[in-house]
């Protein structure tokens, strides 16, 4: 424990700890509207897609991430221009997944340093955060929670029932534009530290688990960042002690926090329903005069 | 002669190559009330979708309020009630939150729901007999309850015009009753005009004052006593006249 503590003092660490803290951040807010509007498998499918940037980035010598934000952007626009005319997020992710990874692939088939890269985009490194990720990090945080928060009303209202949105005179392409690409960002800027394999879970688990024990948007936003810095700080524990990944061990005490959240969440249920047969039925309709 | 809130004029749509509707004339006037009656798979919900301009006609016009559809729409000015369930049922969502959300396009782009906003939300679920369900969790209310919450977030909206989709769908006589009866008294306060389908002709027929039957994609007008009596007809209820 005293090794952990005197951990806590160097600079790789905290850098880590914050990125990580972000994450969880970036995470519960994004992830809210994932699990809301059931975009799981384009989170997943944006975090393959990225590959093409990176692949790009690594191939010209720039910044992947930064080609990885740049080429997720693109595909969630077409994604969205897609989706304008009539087609499904999911099915759209199907088509633009497989190909942007197929890109990716073949980029880097052309670079010799791919190797490396491509495990650090796979698995992430918390570790291995740098001052310049941790700005990026901090910027996209702050951006997308300026966003998500001016918008909030009608991103929740055209997740809850596009119809009924665009009726009250919401704008609801434009609104699934900004949901599809501050996911893309969020996805990509995340890969560092969880990796484009686990970073869906990062996105999916905290609000999973948070709308199994509660009926409130705001109870299930603030909860889904909270479960995040839990999994996150668990996670970087874990990882110090037994020297494991710590992307992964963030992931597996995210998955842990949903498991009994599950639980508690019947046990809640069950409750609610007792309660409600005891009530009665609700709000009995008295006839009203008839007219005339 | 009243100011004509919504114009249909010889309105043609075809979904694909198959055609739903081949020649739909009809005017709504302020303050009118119309049931929109006809077969399941007429172009009923068709129409109402051309109304909110979801769809464009393939020919003729739609105008409402003056103006296209998409234009009355942004403005907040057409308040809708859905007929399938468009929505997720188990969303983390109270009443109030739901019925707030009608007033989206009043309250603005970006901006916050103030006072006001909230006020109209509380007296339209007393309206609606709902008073005090504001922090219920809206999942955990049954269909026909949510048809109810949906119709008041159209109310809240402070429409100019009210499309309701088979909107008293699940709901029980006596309140099935009471809404079309609120319904009427809202209309008159504020010279709100009401499109209604519905397949509950006997109530409609009593609070409409015309009808609109559509039949081979063409618009025929009926008025409120001839739809009653078609119910008592050894026809399908919505077929029209022979």
């Amino acid at each position: 424990m005293q090794e952990l503590l005197a951990a806590l003092s160097t600079g790789w660490v905290q850098r880590a700890l914050l990125a990580g803290v972000l994450v969880a951040v970036l995470g519960g807010v994004v992830g809210f509207y994932v699990v809301l509007r059931r975009m799981a498998f384009v989170a997943v499918g944006i975090s393959h897609a990225a590959l093409g940037g990176v692949a790009l980035g690594v191939l010209f010598g720039q910044s992947p991430i930064g080609w990885a934000i740049v080429f997720s952007i693109v595909v969630a626009l077409g994604m969205a221009a897609l989706g304008k005319q009539g087609m499904h997020e999911d099915t759209a992710m199907g088509i633009f997944f497989p190909a942007a990874m197929a890109f990716g692939v073949v980029v880097m088939s052309f670079s010799a340093a791919w190797q490396r890269d491509l495990m650090s985009y796979l698995f992430g490194n918390i570790l291995g955060v740098s001052g310049g990720d941790l700005y990026l990090l901090g910027a996209v945080t702050l951006i997308v929670c300026l966003v998500v928060g001016v918008f909030f009303k009608e991103l929740l209202f055209v997740s809850f029932d596009e119809e009924s949105a665009h009726a009250s005179g919401v704008p609801v392409a434009p609104m699934r534009t900004i949901l599809l690409v501050v996911t893309a960002v969020t996805v990509v800027v995340t890969i560092k530290v969880v990796g484009s394999v686990l970073v869906s879970a990062m996105l999916v688990v905290p609000a999973a688990t948070m709308s199994q024990l509660t009926g409130r948007w705001q109870g299930m936003l603030l909860g889904s960042i909270g479960v995040g810095i839990v999994a996150v700080l668990g996670g970087f524990a874990l990882s110090y002690q037994h020297n494991v990944a710590t992307g992964p061990a963030a992931v597996l005490v995210a998955t842990g926090l949903f498991a009994v959240a599950s639980l508690l969440g019947r046990l809640l249920e069950r409750q609610r329903r007792a309660e409600s047969v005891v009530e009665g039925p609700v709000a009995p309709v008295t006839p009203l005069p008839r007219a005339g | 002669m009243s100011e004509a809130v919504v114009v249909c004029d010889n309105v043609q749509f075809a979904y694909g190559l198959t055609p739903v509707l081949r020649g739909v004339h009809f005017e709504v006037s302020r303050g009118q009330f119309v049931g929109l009656i006809g077969p399941n798979g007429c172009g009923k919900s068709t129409v109402m979708r051309l109304l909110l301009g979801l769809l464009e006609p393939t020919a003729g016009q739609v105008s409402v309020l003056g103006g296209s559809a998409l234009a009355a729409v942004r403005r907040g000015d057409v308040g809708y009630v859905p007929q399938r369930e468009t929505f997720q049922r188990s969303f983390p969502l109270t009443v109030g939150d739901v019925v707030l959300m009608g007033r989206a396009g009043r309250i603005g782009l970006g901006q916050r729901a103030c006072r006001h906003d909230h006020e109209r939300v509380t007296e339209t679920l007393e309206r609606l007999g709902l008073g005090g369900w504001e922090t219920r969790r809206f999942a955990a209310l049954s269909g026909g309850q949510q048809r109810l919450v949906l119709l008041a977030r159209a109310l809240a909206q402070q429409p100019r015009l009210l499309l309701m989709d088979e909107a008293d769908t699940g709901l029980d006589e006596l309140r099935r009753e009471r809404v079309y009866r609120e319904l009427n008294r809202v209309r008159e306060e504020r010279d709100l005009s009401i499109i209604a389908i519905s397949h509950q002709l006997d109530l409609l027929a009593t609070v409409v004052d015309t009808a609109l039957a559509l039949r081979d994609g063409r618009s025929l007008d009926w008025c409120p006593s001839c739809m009653h009596h078609a119910i008592d007809s050894p026809q399908p209820a919505h077929l029209g006249p022979a």
